[in-house]
């Protein structure tokens, strides 16, 4: 007797149903976050988990399968990019990590300090608005930063996702964040959540 | 990791003359500020991670920042998504997978 609705016929279909099945709403929101739009992404799914399927005999069973997952997913993402954005001009496709580069100056801070030191205005802010904000930062920061707060994993783990060292997962999150941050002072500044003190357009 | 906000959070203030004062075995604000996003989401070693809240517990500087670094990793943690795979994409997905030949 065997389920109708899953393929069981097979052992390893069989793992596969317990093991990366359970994780399709993970995949989902990642997958969202990616390509930004409902279609998309479950056409991102369907694509991963078909991939996942193939190469199941390449997963070690019991170790990390959502992070396996996201890994396969973002492969599948970039590859379609790459392909839908060939005549595209690209944000440089692999930006410099050189850690040096990163800004340690905390701008929003700086600006925002006089007028709301705790940074209140974040919390006026509504969950659309800062998920359009993660949508628009670069992929290689988007990635890093829904790994990180939407998905809660640990940077070995998005290092693995990635496929990036530790080093540049942190350098990545760093300016993700610190873009992020941008937009939502510019948003809350817009908004009246904020008067803007930094004496910039 | 919310542990890791409300430590960031609670932490107590001394004296605003303690960074100043401080000598070579406190952190410097430079340093401070570049691991602060490890320090909330609790990636630095337990010893780091001291250095840290000592500076800040320490520094009129860098607290408030890292009360307003805090507070917008908050922000973004807090939009932990209701968006789910809908039961159509789940069914489709088992679907395609049962007409698949085995792989494994």
């Amino acid at each position: 007797v065997s389920s109708d609705a899953t393929p069981t016929d097979v052992p390893t279909t069989g793992s596969f149903n317990d093991e990366a099945i359970p994780h399709m709403d993970a995949v989902y929101r990642f997958a969202l976050r990616l390509a930004g739009a409902q279609d998309a992404a479950e056409d991102l799914v369907q694509d991963t988990y078909f991939r996942a399927y193939k190469a199941w005999g390449q997963y070690t069973q019991g170790t990390n399968c959502k992070s396996w997952l996201f890994t396969i997913c973002r492969n599948v993402f970039l590859r379609q990019r790459e392909r839908r954005q060939r005549h595209d001009e690209i944000v440089s496709k692999t930006a410099h990590e050189d850690p040096r580069a990163i800004s340690r100056e905390a701008k929003v801070f700086s600006a925002s300090k006089d007028a709301d030191p705790e940074g209140e205005f974040f919390s006026s802010i509504i969950d659309e608005e800062v998920l359009v904000a993660i949508e628009s930062l670069p992929e290689e920061y988007r990635a890093a930063v829904v790994l990180s707060d939407l998905e809660d994993l640990s940077y070995n783990e998005i290092a693995e996702i990635m496929e990036i060292p530790v080093g540049t997962v942190k350098s990545r999150l760093f300016r993700g964040r610190r873009q992020l941050q941008e937009k939502l002072y510019d948003f809350a500044v817009d908004m009246g959540y904020i008067s803007d003190a930094s004496g910039e357009g | 990791m919310l542990e890791g906000l409300k430590r960031v959070l609670g932490f107590t203030q001394n004296s605003p003359d303690d960074c100043k004062d401080s000598s070579s075995d406190m952190m410097s604000c430079e340093e401070v500020r570049s691991s602060i996003y490890e320090y909330i989401d609790q990636e630095l070693d337990s010893a780091t991670a001291a250095g840290v809240k000592k500076h800040l517990d320490a520094c009129p500087e860098c607290y408030p920042m890292a009360k307003f670094e805090t507070r917008f990793i908050e922000s973004i943690q807090r939009v932990t998504e209701q968006a789910s795979a809908s039961p159509d994409l789940q069914q489709r997905i088992l679907e395609a997978l049962a007409k698949e030949p085995d792989e494994g």
